[in-house]
């Protein structure tokens, strides 16, 4: 069997995961296991895996059951080689190390961060401490799309469907409304 | 015993920390050796030389300035991450009594840390939330509405927050109840690692468990729920060893008097043994079997012992082997006095 990390090497060690409940599983050589020994590499084996899936879903050859799941990844064109205007990271430098160079990369890879967030924290907007140097803006819509998402989880663990299909509806209302006013603010 | 004596025999210490970054500087993967520098200024700005830190005594220390061995005992003794020195100018800032350290530059420009002996979330968050809303009044953090504190790694975004707590769990360990215990956490969107966290392995039966999630959820929170889960280990360890002692007392007090005996009679020891070992004497001082000998000595014996620290306080120079065999006249000396 050969490496899954370097793909030259014949592989000799396995390191066996579970995340989220599932158990994954990773042929290493040596060296690659060796360097599998930082914490990067350990908790972002998957999410690059999961990122690389994002970008492929471009290619209409790998088209994803369900493509409107990932946004507006796919207006990217080649999305491998954008760049960020400020700190020049790419994407597929941000595929490798799941690391952001500056503030401006959360703007310039606006399209793709929400299916990642989405993934890693299972909710999309922060409810926690406001920074003291935070611009008043439309505070209002978002806290309350939050409180929602939450609303509906609970629903979702309580197995009650039909309150969480209308905290589903409530939460695609309010996006709408998000989504026109920040469309009204860029403009 | 009282309640914290009760508490604090399964959870040792509690770490609480904060992810932040400096707006208009790019973060350290991106970073120049000026913007490094000019993170590094603002940083100690915003401690050392803040009037409202100055009870606090921080001081900043350079990651150049210390030696390799050095570097690895500050591992050791959780004050910074393996991963500091990595990237350009990094640093770290301590207070008087080391209870509160700021790396500066690791993967994000600021990392608040607070680590407390046993179960005291609310008191380390606090401690730390303190020390941001200082810094914040003198340097401003990037930060934006949906996302929160904007952090290098996605992972961390939102609160930035990562609470946890390390717990000393041998009975379960010995009861195989490990995978019922991770399935507990992962329920609560925890997880569960290593002593020295992400990719460590667990000796010493101590066990991290911290939030995986940071965003869309508030830092009590998150507080709250590795606080419910400490609770519940507390309790199943508990139980697990009241099982122990009713079903296998001989045997149970077998392999902890056998700990002992090893400890204070080797001649050479590593320190993956003597972890395994002081872990069973750490039960036994629990249960009530070593009168003279307290968990705390104990917690300050297994950082002790850990390679570089234990090479600071005999020979810089030590090779493995000499270190092994310093490790256990240390250990003996520690334990019969």
């Amino acid at each position: 069997m050969i490496c899954d990390s370097c793909k030259q090497n014949p592989a000799k060690i396995i390191v066996k995961k579970i995340v989220d409940g599932y158990q994954s599983e990773i042929h290493l050589c040596e060296t690659c296991a060796q360097n599998n020994d930082s914490s990067a590499n350990d908790s972002n084996f998957d999410i690059t895996e999961f990122i690389k899936g994002i970008l492929n879903m471009q290619n209409s050859s790998n088209s994803a059951p369900f493509p409107e799941a990932y946004g507006n990844a796919f207006g990217f064109g080649n999305a491998e080689n954008i760049k960020c205007p400020t700190c020049n990271l790419s994407i597929g430098e941000f595929r490798k190390t799941v690391k952001f160079g500056c503030d401006d990369c959360y703007k310039t890879f606006d399209k793709i961060i929400e299916p990642i967030v989405r993934r890693m924290h299972s909710r999309t907007i922060h409810t926690g401490k406001v920074s003291k140097s935070a611009a008043p803006s439309d505070k209002g819509t978002l806290h309350e799309m939050a409180e929602i998402q939450q609303q509906l989880a609970k629903a979702i663990s309580d197995e009650d469907y039909e309150q969480a299909a209308i905290f589903r509806d409530k939460l695609r209302q309010l996006r709408e409304v998000s989504k026109a006013a920040e469309g009204k603010s860029n403009e | 015993m009282s309640d914290e004596a009760y508490i604090n025999d399964i959870v040792v210490t509690t770490r609480v920390r904060l992810a932040r970054n400096i707006t208009d500087i790019p973060y350290p993967i991106k970073t120049t050796d000026e913007s490094a520098l000019l993170a590094v200024n603002k940083a100690v700005a915003a401690t050392e030389l803040n009037p409202e830190l100055a009870d606090d005594h921080f001081g900043f220390t350079s990651i150049n300035t210390l030696n390799e061995l050095n570097r690895r005992s500050m591992v050791e003794r959780h004050l910074i991450s393996p991963e500091l020195g990595k990237y350009k100018q990094s640093g770290v800032i301590i207070n008087a009594d080391s209870t509160i350290s700021i790396m500066v530059n690791e993967e994000d420009h600021i990392r608040i840390q607070c680590i407390l002996k046993g179960l005291k979330l609310l008191e380390a968050y606090e401690m730390v939330n303190r020390i941001d809303d200082a810094m914040q009044e003198v340097i401003p953090f990037s930060y934006s509405d949906k996302y929160g504190f904007l952090t290098s790694c996605p992972s961390n975004l939102g609160t930035g927050m990562r609470a946890g707590v390390m717990v000393h769990i041998p009975a379960l360990t010995i009861s195989n109840r490990l995978p019922q215990i991770a399935g507990m956490a992962n329920r609560f969107g925890l997880a569960i690692r290593g002593m020295y966290g992400e990719g460590s392995e667990a000796l010493g039966d101590l066990f991290q468990i911290s939030n995986q999630h940071s965003l869309g959820i508030t830092e009590e929170e998150i507080v709250n729920s590795i606080h419910s889960i400490s609770r519940e280990i507390i309790k199943l360890e508990r139980e697990e060893r009241n099982s122990l002692l009713i079903n296998q007392e001989d045997e149970l007090k077998d392999r902890i008097y056998r700990a002992y005996g090893i400890l204070t009679n080797a001649c050479v020891i590593s320190t993956r043994e003597s972890m395994s070992l002081l872990s069973l004497m750490r039960m036994g001082v629990d249960l009530g079997l070593f009168v003279d000998i307290t968990d705390a000595k104990l917690d300050d014996l297994i950082i002790k012992i850990q390679p570089a620290t234990l090479a600071l306080s005999y020979n810089e120079n030590a090779d493995d082997r000499s270190l092994n065999i310093y490790r256990a006249s240390f250990i003996q000396q520690e334990l019969l006095n």
